[in-house]
């Protein structure tokens, strides 16, 4: 049982781990995906 | 010298009358295209023609009639020129794109669907017929220690994570015609976002899951002479008295940890490429290895010609991520299966981590002797009674 705990403890950590570091790289808000800004001609 | 004046006069109106008689008549004896000649001659290697050099323009030059072998070709994928940097912006219509939905829509899912319910459906007869199998000589009561915490949290870090992925995954696969119609759209659609997210960070907790069981398991994974022969038996699965000698791990328990391992691996790397799209060429990559050693897959499986595109990539990514998860499901099924009502015991081993010495002699003497002989430390004796 402690050891089944303990994996959700981690889990939990891991996940949050990965949307603290990645969410700007996985998750684009919708103003920026579909904003123009970034389009520009050669 | 009114006489004289009126001469003049008339040689002045006489001149001109002749050069415009003269003109008439050109006009009316020559044929049009001397009219329009110049006496001017252009040099030989001059345009005369008003259409731009290259091949001619689709549609004519002034696009009023319609083409259709344009549209086909652009149908088709035929890729054009653009002038922003984003050259795959060329490609107005990614054809195989339609050949994928359909693809996802149709017979892909179904068949994912059924090789599910099938290996449930198997289970199932199997736990019929056979049913649990039990302890033949009873438990005994002494404990022997199988795993240690940080392999049973290894285990149930990529357990559980493994089924949060499977429930959210199959979300995207099935949840549409399954879910959608029982819980409507108003939840199905903030229920599917969370999913969704929930399966992209998930999947970091899933792989160093299996990195950890790899790294812990590996030397007890490594196949032996033992295997053959508990294979040939067939595990003791079929019929009584039949507990083939195994070390820690059995061959069945070892073919678990090598699909695990491996279909674990390709799903985390076809995830990884979706997580980070259009930045890997595995399909390409990996067909050409192939190719090299005689197996041209896209031949067999009546794929184009590699090389592909970023978003073929991508769709090879996203039909492979399903199939092989779906494949390591009905593993898990199995395993799952096995290490619950399938087998007395089982279950304490990933539980509390100590199994029952007579359990431990029945399927894995080996491991269970060597415990005995060396490592008494690890052996409870029986609570008093």
């Amino acid at each position: 049982m402690k050891a089944f705990l303990l994996s959700i403890v981690v889990l939990l950590l891991i996940v949050a781990g990965a949307r603290f570091g990645l969410k700007p790289l996985l998750e684009t808000p919708s103003a920026v995906a579909y904003s123009t800004d970034n389009v520009r001609l050669d | 010298m009114k006489h004289l004046t009126t001469r003049r006069a008339s040689a002045r109106y006489l001149l001109p009358g002749i050069a415009f008689a003269l003109l008439v008549l050109t006009g009316l004896v020559l044929p049009p295209e001397a009219k329009a000649q110049s006496s001017v001659r252009p040099p030989e290697n001059a345009t005369t023609s008003i259409a731009p050099p290259g091949p001619p323009l689709q549609g004519g030059v002034q696009g009023t009639a319609s083409d259709a072998d344009i549209w086909r070709d652009i149908r088709q994928g035929e890729v054009g020129t653009v002038p922003i940097p984003d050259k795959s912006a060329g490609l107005m219509i990614q054809s195989q794109g339609e050949d994928w939905r359909l693809q996802r829509k149709g017979p892909m899912n179904d068949y994912l669907g059924y090789a599910m319910l099938a290996t449930i459906v198997l289970l199932a007869v199997f736990f019929a017929i056979r049913g649990r199998i039990k302890v033949e000589h009873g438990m005994s009561g002494v404990k022997i220690k199988r795993f240690s915490t940080l392999e049973r949290m290894s285990h149930w870090l990529m357990a559980l994570s493994f089924i949060t992925l499977g429930i959210s995954g199959l979300n995207f696969t099935f949840g549409r015609s399954l879910v959608l119609p029982v819980i409507g759209k108003d939840l199905f659609g903030p229920l599917s976002g969370f999913l969704k997210a929930t399966h992209n960070y998930t999947a970091f907790a899933f792989m160093i899951g299996l990195a950890l069981a790899f790294v812990l398991w590996i030397v007890h994974n490594i196949p032996d002479r033992t295997d053959l022969n508990w294979l040939a038996k067939g595990g003791g699965l079929i019929g009584k008295s039949n507990h083939p000698p195994a070390k820690k791990f059995n061959a069945g328990q070892k073919l678990i940890f090598w699909g695990v391992m491996l279909l674990g691996l390709s799903v985390s790397v076809s995830g990884w490429a979706l997580l980070f799209p259009f930045e890997h060429q595995l399909f390409t990559g990996t067909f050409a290895l192939l190719g090299n050693i005689g197996i041209d897959v896209p031949a067999i499986l009546g794929l184009p010609e590699p090389p592909y595109s970023a978003i073929q990539e991508q769709q090879f990514n996203s039909v492979w991520h399903s199939i092989v998860a779906v494949a390591m499901i009905c593993l898990i099924f199995a395993h799952i299966y096995i290490g619950t009502i399938g087998m007395q015991g089982a279950y304490d081993a990933m539980g509390s981590g100590e199994v029952d010495l007579n359990w431990a002699r029945e399927h894995h003497s080996l491991w269970a002797e060597e415990v005995v002989a060396r490592k008494p430390e690890r052996i409870s004796p029986a609570p008093a009674e």
